[in-house]
């Protein structure tokens, strides 16, 4: 940075202090300000920044008051102050959860086979669509820790900030806020995708709120984790038979078509690069469905006794 | 069209303005008063005391969320990072990753402080409560917590100065 002359700084100070009450001509002083010297809009920059991380903060010591209705006095922080609500109530219910003693666990394992989905109804509106190919644990002393080892499964949740919701998925974890959510589990690959409400993605260290439209991708080999948007309506969709890509890999599109509808799918190499967006509708009926999916991908498609196959356009014709 | 929406467009200029100088670019300033200009159709039905001063705070802190996304997108580290081009509309979910170590610096500063000083600090920047309010929260004058904030800005400042 720039060395900044005190003057500078405390004048950028003094224009963040004032700045709830100005009025309009206050503004245009402001901007005026600004406008002067490059330095004064760095020095003024810099605070702006350092309050805007500071509002983004978990912190455990501002827990206790949550910020008022953005559009209240002090001009509305949009996203900034929904996340401090958020968090102050998530690291209130994390507290909660600390405090109480759960019962030894009694673990059982819900699976389904390609193709084959399941409905778990947990209580108090709770319940659990469990896509095809999929493990999940679920605990009978405690309904609200599930264990997502591979597969799918879309998470009605109703909240209660006294006992939080809590998916786990290998050293991955995601905590509801009053949610529908799906996550998938394949391999060392995690998402979640947020239909309503909001989840805390690893709540107890990072803390990530995810709002509704809002789709993480975690790699846990590594490390990398990617948040993106997506449309809520398609968050589990594959409960409707609609499929939304985005930029994916036609292998990782096929190996989940088969995981959900049981569907032997092979691809040519020469398809493996290509990647696939958009939304398909599928029956489950694969001589329907296939077609449809050569056709998203560009491909060619033949019937080899139990299996599919696609083919780059061009060649082998079938 | 709404009160809110009139008032944009006789500002129009100053908001411009605004955001140039906060943005370092005409062309992110255009695109941000775009945003604003959407945002205000959900905002216009509510009565708002100043609509002037109301519809700068609005501009003021949208260009400091866009701040804080670019420069996260500068300092994002390898862990952490955003293959989306859109990813900057989820402010909520990335910043604190990237502000993490900063922010423990910072926390230490206030924790250093004389106990006044981090209390009007954590209110009026973690909080956003007003100066009144806070003056009333702590017992001394408005003017009192205006030297508590003054000095307390200034200490964070210098450290990045560091």
């Amino acid at each position: 940075m720039t060395r900044m002359s005190d003057q500078i700084v405390d004048q950028a100070i003094a224009w963040r202090l004032r700045q709830d009450e100005m009025d309009a001509s206050g503004w245009q002083a402001f901007v005026e300000w600004l406008e002067a010297d490059p330095r004064h809009a760095e020095a003024y920059d810099h605070i702006a920044l350092s309050d805007g991380a500071a509002a983004l903060q978990p912190l455990a010591g501002t827990v206790g008051r949550l910020p008022e209705p953005a559009n209240d006095r002090g001009g509305p922080r949009i996203h900034v102050s929904r996340w401090v609500g958020g968090a102050a109530a998530c690291a209130a219910a994390v507290a909660a959860v600390l405090v109480m003693r759960p019962a030894a666990p009694d673990l059982y394992t819900v699976q389904t086979a390609a193709g084959q989905t399941r409905e778990i109804a947990l209580g108090e509106g709770t319940r659990i669509d469990i896509a095809g190919g999929s493990r999940v644990v679920l605990d009978r002393s405690n309904p609200r820790q599930v264990r997502v080892e591979r597969g799918e499964a879309l998470f009605h949740v109703r909240h209660n900030a006294a006992a939080p919701f809590t998916v786990r998925s290998g050293n991955l974890e995601v905590q509801d806020v009053g949610t529908v959510f799906d996550i998938v589990r394949d391999g060392p690959r995690f998402s979640v995708a947020v239909a309503e409400g909001s989840v805390l993605f690893q709540p107890r260290r990072e803390a990530v709120m995810l709002g509704a439209g809002a789709r993480l991708e975690a790699s846990e080999d590594k490390a990398e984790v990617h948040v993106g948007k997506i449309e809520p309506g398609l968050v589990g969709g594959w409960h409707e038979g609609r499929l939304a890509f985005t930029d994916t890999p036609v292998p990782q599109v096929l190996s989940e078509i088969e995981r959900l509808y049981g569907t032997k799918l092979v691809t040519d190499p020469g398809l493996s690069t290509r990647k696939v967006t958009g939304i398909i509708t599928l029956s489950g009926e694969a001589r329907r469905d296939v077609p449809h999916i050569a056709s998203l991908i560009g491909a060619n498609w033949r019937v080899d006794g139990e299996r599919w196959v696609l083919s780059p356009n061009g060649e082998d014709q079938p | 069209m709404g009160g809110l929406k009139a008032v944009f467009v006789e500002q129009r200029a100053m908001l411009m303005r605004l955001m140039t100088a906060r943005l370092g670019s005409a062309a992110d300033a255009e695109d941000i008063l775009q945003d604003l200009w959407l945002k205000l159709e959900s905002l216009a039905e509510q009565p708002v005391d100043n609509p002037q001063a109301y519809l700068f705070r609005i501009a003021a802190n949208l260009a400091a969320d866009r701040r804080l996304s670019m420069a996260r997108a500068v300092a994002r580290d390898g862990l952490w990072l955003s293959a989306q081009p859109d990813a900057d509309e989820f402010p909520d979910a990335e910043a604190v990753l990237l502000a993490r170590e900063r922010l423990r610096r910072v926390e230490d500063a206030m924790a250093a402080m004389p106990e006044r000083m981090s209390a009007a600090l954590r209110m009026f920047r973690v909080e956003r409560r007003p100066q009144k309010e806070i003056a009333e929260a702590l017992g001394i004058t408005v003017s009192g917590v205006e030297k508590l904030l003054k000095r307390g800005y200034r200490q964070l400042f210098d450290l990045d100065s560091e």
